[in-house]
C-alpha cells in the first residue's frame, strides 16, 4: 500500500468511526429502559463531558511537570486511560478536577521517575521544534525555573500546584491524598533549593 | 516542622515573584486537539473497558504510552535480541525473506573517519525488533538510521554484552522518529564507561499510522577504534 492509499484508508476509518457513534448514540436515545447499552453510552458521556473540563488544566499540569509537551500529551493519554478503568467508582463528580490532577501528576511522577533508568537522546529533524517547546521554554529562561525542573517529582508536584494553581496548602494536602505536614515540608525544602538560586 | 499558614520561611517576595512569573499561564497551551480526539475515542476503546480486574492489552499499552514503556520494550528487545545476536547473527531480515514485507532501506553511507561495524534492518506491521553484536567494542560509535513510516524506532547501545539484561542497565537510548521521506539520521554515542558492546532496536507503533514501518540500523565506528584489518560490514 502506497502512501496516499494509506492515508486514504486511515481518512475512511476516521469517517466510519463517526458514523458508527452518531448511529449508537441515536439509537440510544430511541431505546425504551434502562440497558446496559445505554448504561454504558451515558457512562462514556459523562466522562467526556466531565473529563473534557478540565483537560486543559491537566494538560498544563503534566507539561509543567515533565517540562515537555509532547510527553505532557502521552501522560495524559495514560491518565485519560486509568481515568476511564476507574469511572465507574467515581462517586463524586463535583471533585473530578482535583480526582483527575492526582492521575495526572502520579503518572508524571511516574514518568520522571522512569527517565533515571532509561536515558532518552531525543533526536530527530525538528530539534527547533523541541526547542520550542513551550512547558520547556517556560522553565528553562529562568534559573529558578530550571532549578525547578531538578527538584525531585513530589516536591514538583507541591511547587506547581502551589505557584501555578495557587492552591492553599491544605487543599494541596487534599488533592494529593497527603497529610498536611507532608506537604509543608516538601515545599519547604523546594523552596530552599529554589532560594539558592536567588542568591548566586 | 511548623510553618506559619500562608507563609513560607525560605520564601521571599522575589521567589514568589519568580514562581508567579514562570508559571504565567498565557505562555503555556491548552491541551491539544488530539487530545480532545482521544478523550473521546477512549470510552469507545473495549480494550479500555472500565472496570476492576480487566486486565489491559499489553500491545495497545505499548502502542498508547511510548515513551513511558520504553522499558518495557526493552524488555521484548532482551529476549528476542539476546535470541537475534547469538543465533541471527547481523543479518536478522534479509531483504525479501520471511513474512516481513516491503523494501528494507539501503544501508547508509559511512562519513569519513568512520567504518561499518554492523548492520540490522526489518519491514513490516508490527512490532519490530533486531540487534547486532559490536565485533570489536568501542567506546564510542555511531548509530545511523534511514528509517520510513510514522512509528518511533528506539535504538539502544549497552555497555554489557551478556543477557539476561536488566532494567537500569548500562544503555544509551535513542529515539528516532521516522518518516516517510525515508531521511537518514545519525547519532554519535559515548558509552558512560566500558565499551559499547551490543546495539539492539525496537519499532514503537504509532497507532494512528497504517502504513508498515521499514528501517534499517548501521553501526559505525571511528576509524581509530576499528581493528588493523577490518573485515566488510555485512550487507543488507
Amino acid at each position: 500500500m502506497n502512501f496516499l492509499g494509506a492515508v486514504g484508508v486511515w481518512m475512511d476509518r476516521r469517517k466510519e468511526f463517526e458514523v458508527t457513534v452518531a448511529a449508537e448514540t441515536k439509537m440510544t436515545e430511541g431505546a425504551i429502559g434502562p440497558t446496559r447499552t445505554r448504561e454504558s453510552e451515558a457512562l462514556a458521556a459523562d466522562f467526556v463531558r466531565l473529563i473534557a473540563r478540565h483537560l486543559d488544566g491537566s494538560f498544563k499540569l503534566a507539561g509543567y511537570l515533565l517540562a515537555d509537551g509532547g510527553e505532557a500529551e502521552d501522560a495524559m493519554q495514560e491518565a485519560l486511560t486509568r481515568a476511564w478503568r476507574a469511572w465507574p467508582r467515581m462517586r463524586e463528580p463535583e471533585r473530578v478536577g482535583p480526582w483527575l490532577d492526582r492521575i495526572v501528576a502520579n503518572v508524571c511522577k511516574s514518568r520522571i521517575s522512569a527517565r533515571r533508568r532509561v536515558r532518552h537522546i531525543v533526536f530527530d529533524d525538528d530539534l527547533e521544534v523541541i526547542g520550542a517547546d513551550p512547558f520547556r521554554t517556560t522553565l528553562a529562561r529562568d534559573a529558578v525555573g530550571r532549578a525547578l525542573v531538578r527538584l525531585s517529582p513530589e516536591q514538583r508536584v507541591v511547587v506547581v500546584l502551589r505557584y501555578w494553581r495557587d492552591m492553599p496548602l491544605e487543599q494541596i494536602a487534599t488533592r494529593l491524598d497527603l497529610p498536611l505536614g507532608t506537604v509543608k515540608s516538601r515545599l519547604h525544602y523546594a523552596l530552599r533549593v529554589l532560594a539558592r538560586e536567588i542568591d548566586r | 516542622m511548623k510553618l506559619p499558614r500562608g507563609r513560607h520561611t525560605v520564601s521571599g517576595p522575589e521567589l514568589d515573584a519568580r514562581l508567579h512569573d514562570i508559571f504565567d499561564d498565557g505562555r503555556t497551551p491548552g491541551a491539544p486537539e488530539t487530545l480532545y480526539d482521544f478523550l473521546r475515542e477512549v470510552p469507545m476503546d473495549p480494550s479500555t473497558e472500565p472496570g476492576s480486574g480487566h486486565m489491559r492489552n499489553v500491545w495497545n499499552r505499548l502502542v498508547s504510552t511510548p515513551r513511558a514503556v520504553a522499558a518495557l520494550a526493552l524488555v521484548v528487545v532482551v529476549l528476542a535480541g539476546a535470541l537475534a545476536v547469538t543465533v541471527a547473527g547481523p543479518r536478522l531480515a534479509p531483504a525479501g525473506a520471511g513474512p516481513t514485507p516491503g523494501p528494507i532501506p539501503s544501508r547508509p553511507a559511512v562519513p569519513a573517519g568512520w567504518v561499518g561495524t554492523g548492520s540490522f534492518g526489518q519491514s513490516g506491521p508490527n512490532g519490530l525488533w533486531g540487534g547486532v553484536a559490536i565485533p570489536q567494542p568501542v567506546p564510542r560509535i555511531a548509530i545511523h538510521v534511514v528509517c520510513t513510516g510514522f512509528d518511533q524506532l528506539v535504538v539502544f547501545a549497552d555497555t554489557q554484552g551478556d543477557p539476561p539484561y536488566t532494567d537500569g542497565g548500562p544503555y544509551e537510548a535513542v529515539t528516532f522518529r521516522c518518516d516517510m521521506s525515508g531521511h537518514e539520521t545519525r547519532v554519535e554515542l559515548t558509552a558512560p564507561s566500558g565499551d559499547f558492546q551490543q546495539v539492539w532496536a525496537v519499532v514503537i507503533r504509532n497507532p494512528a499510522s497504517l502504513v508498515d514501518t521499514s528501517y534499517v540500523v548501521s553501526i559505525e565506528i571511528p576509524v581509530e577504534g576499528a581493528s588493523p584489518s577490518p573485515t566488510p560490514p555485512p550487507s543488507l
